[in-house]
């Protein structure tokens, strides 16, 4: 009887299933009937101007090297900050331990959470 | 020796530009800026805007050519980078504010169109007045052969949503062409 009933649910999906994707697929011809002619009519009107290979090339060497610039100024920027933090910590070592420990373990919470928040998050240009 | 014969083939070029070569990178930018333009004017409806993400694009694709591994075309890959910046921006409301003038951008095209003598469907200027979501998912659907599992990845949602914007948008589409 058990049999009976999964199969029957099981029958009953797989024809949902199937009334669905016959819906899709209408959709589909009915879209692709109404827009290909029309969009490739419009398409064939476009013609932009291309920029000349020259200036193209122009265009990836001056952002290329402006990219350069970018990083090596980030980088500045990163060694700074690290400095200042890592002599701080030290002072801190220096002056008092307990201190230096509370703020060792507040730094660590922080960066987990920030990892389990933010953490696979960033999206990457996919092919 | 003919031109053609002296241009390094499109698999040469790409290895050559991910590799760091600029003038194969430049090259690559040329042979696909005309794809790149008539995508995001297809998906903008905007000319400035077109113009200006496909600026944007390039910018993009030359910061990131040395991620690109060659597993679709590169003009695939161009209208990826150049669909997420256009939903990125128009998801910031100021951004969306600034090109908030869809009607006009749309007569101007139509007005070109016009002048050039060309004709100029009732179904683009209902494509037109559906949401940005709807028509870069009918667009990649239909005009440029996405799977749906692939549009979701690309835009970042469901495969049930991709199926019930293309429901969606032919509903609109139906809608607008019987007025």
């Amino acid at each position: 009887m058990k049999d009976y009933r999964k199969n029957e649910r099981r029958a009953e999906r797989t024809a949902a299933e199937g009334k669905q994707s016959e819906q899709e697929r209408a959709v589909d011809e009915e879209l692709a009937s109404l827009l290909r002619g029309p969009l490739a009519q419009w398409e064939e009107q476009i013609q932009p101007e291309v920029p000349a290979l020259a200036d193209l090339a122009q265009l990836v060497s001056s952002h290329r090297s402006q990219q350069r610039v970018r990083l090596w100024r980030d980088l500045l920027i990163l060694w700074v900050i690290g400095g200042i933090v890592i002599a701080c910590l030290l002072l801190l070592l220096e002056q008092n331990v307990v201190w230096f420990a509370i703020v060792q373990a507040i730094v660590l919470v922080g960066a987990v959470l920030f990892g389990v928040r933010f953490g696979g998050r960033e999206r990457e240009v996919r092919e | 020796m003919d031109t053609a014969a002296r241009l390094p083939s499109d698999e040469t070029q790409i290895k050559l530009a991910v590799r760091g070569d600029e003038q194969a990178l430049a090259g690559l930018l040329r042979d696909n800026y005309t794809i790149l333009y008539r995508y995001l004017l297809k998906v903008t409806m905007h000319k400035a805007m077109a113009e200006d993400l496909v600026q944007e694009t390039m910018l993009r694709a030359i910061e990131r050519i040395g991620t690109f591994k060659g597993k679709s075309k590169f003009s695939t890959w161009l209208i990826t980078i150049a669909t997420r910046l256009y939903m990125d921006q128009m998801r910031q409301e100021e951004r969306a504010r600034k090109w908030q003038t869809g009607e006009q951008a749309l007569q101007a095209i139509r007005f070109e169109a016009a002048m050039r003598q060309d004709e100029w469907p009732e179904t683009l200027d209902a494509l037109g007045k559906l949401s940005y979501e709807i028509r870069v998912t009918i667009l990649l659907k239909h005009y440029y052969g996405y799977e749906y599992e692939e549009i979701a990845a690309l835009l970042d949602i469901p495969v049930g949503t991709v199926k019930s914007r293309l429901h969606n948008g032919l509903k609109q589409l139906r809608k607008e062409l019987e007025r």
